[in-house]
């Protein structure tokens, strides 16, 4: 297992066939993909693409890198209904997440201005000029999902038998060190220490979502990074964590997301409609409940 | 020759000795406290409040709610016990 640190959060490379020599070389591939995939999308690298997109006026050029993902997030914002929708930038502006994250950082008295009202159908992307435009005061944020497919793409440099982990969104190649799958624990939101249950995951990809670890304090008041787009604030919701299993970490990432603002019952429902998804819905009570086809390890 | 058995000597017995009424009292004494002590603790017991399983009192009388306690885990084989290989999905 080797390991760096990586939009904001630890990123794991397991390759358990691998020796040491030949793992740390696919770690260093690893991580010049995150490190490019940072340096573009990142919202708070004052000279990433997604910075000077954020800042610029009228139509401005984009590379394809950044065309792909927005055309990608075009049809999640569909699929979810805009339950997903990169627009929210502003609105984390104005939680006061505008920084990189750390403990006690994003900390401050007072409140910041509100953001602009915004929806992804107000960014226009121009595929043949290759430019993106959108209105003023509207800023994109492409946080969660674009390390979901950062680590999606590094997975493509793995062996057969390996997984890519950064901070909990995981790409699992192949059926794990044993054979029988990855063994995948499910972090307990309201107790790190614990684990709420184990799955067994074999080629698919996992992610999380919960307000528990981002959070911090404006005005007094707690802020956590999971932002409603119906809203522009902070989601609430009756669950405490989502965790869903997918094809690809970009879009495990989406819906996760997206189950956590619709809630126990919607959620489920949501999640139960896909093909090849499963989930493990984790209510504020302490109740579990696994949604689709996932293999449940009895420890 | 007679064929009587010779009847046994008589044995006196050892005279019995009487505890003294400050043995007497010490013994009760023992006694006593044994009891009390036993008392007191049956009744300590007894007072202790039981929560269920998943529900803890916190001091302000609210329940909590915790998660489904977890069945212990067996001892990790070899391959479990490769703690690095297992994943943890979290929110981050």
């Amino acid at each position: 297992m080797s390991a760096f640190r990586a939009m904001g959060t630890d990123v794991r490379v397991v390759t358990p066939g691998l020796g040491p020599t030949r793992e740390a070389a696919v770690t260093r591939r690893v991580a010049a993909v995150f490190d490019e995939s940072e340096r573009r999308f990142s919202r708070f690298l004052p000279e990433s693409e997604l910075a000077r997109l954020n800042r610029a006026t009228g139509p401005t050029p984009v590379s394809a890198p950044m065309l792909a993902a927005l055309d990608r997030a075009r049809a999640y914002v569909d699929l979810t209904r805009g339950l997903f929708d990169p627009t929210i930038g502003s609105s984390l502006d104005a939680a006061g997440y505008d920084r990189s994250f750390a403990p006690g950082a994003l900390d401050r008295p007072t409140r910041p201005p509100p953001g602009a009202p915004a929806g992804f159908d107000q960014v226009v992307v121009d595929a043949a000029a290759g430019t993106v435009s959108r209105p003023p005061g509207v800023r994109l944020d492409l946080g969660g999902f674009i390390k979901g497919h950062t680590a999606d793409r590094a997975a493509r440099l793995l062996p057969e038998v390996a997984a890519v982990d950064a901070g909990g969104d995981a790409v699992l190649r192949g059926a794990g060190p044993d054979g029988d799958g990855w063994l995948v624990d499910v972090e307990d939101p309201a107790d790190a220490a614990r684990v709420v249950l184990t799955l067994r995951v074999r080629d698919a990809a996992v992610a999380t979502s919960a307000p528990n670890r981002r959070r911090w304090l404006v005005a007094g008041a707690e802020q956590h990074h999971l932002i409603d787009p119906r809203t522009g604030l902070a989601g609430a919701s009756d669950l405490a964590q989502v965790t869903v299993i997918a094809r690809t970490a970009e879009l495990a990432d989406v819906l996760a997301k997206t189950a956590f603002f619709l809630g126990a019952t919607a959620g489920r429902r949501f999640l139960e409609r896909l093909p090849a998804v499963a989930g493990v819905l984790v209510r504020h009570a302490g109740s579990v409940e696994v949604v689709g086809d996932v293999d449940v390890v009895d420890e | 020759m007679s064929d009587t058995i010779p009847a046994a000597p008589a044995i006196n017995p050892p005279p019995r000795r009487r505890p003294s009424p400050a043995r007497w009292w010490k013994l009760g004494l023992a006694m006593v406290l044994v009891f009390a002590f036993a008392v007191s603790w049956f009744a300590i017991d007894s007072a202790r409040p039981v929560a269920a399983p998943s529900q803890v009192r916190s001091r302000r009388g609210r329940v909590a709610q915790l998660p489904p306690p977890r069945q212990a885990r067996p001892a990790p084989s070899p391959a479990r016990s490769r703690r690095a290989e297992r994943i943890r999905t979290r929110s981050s």
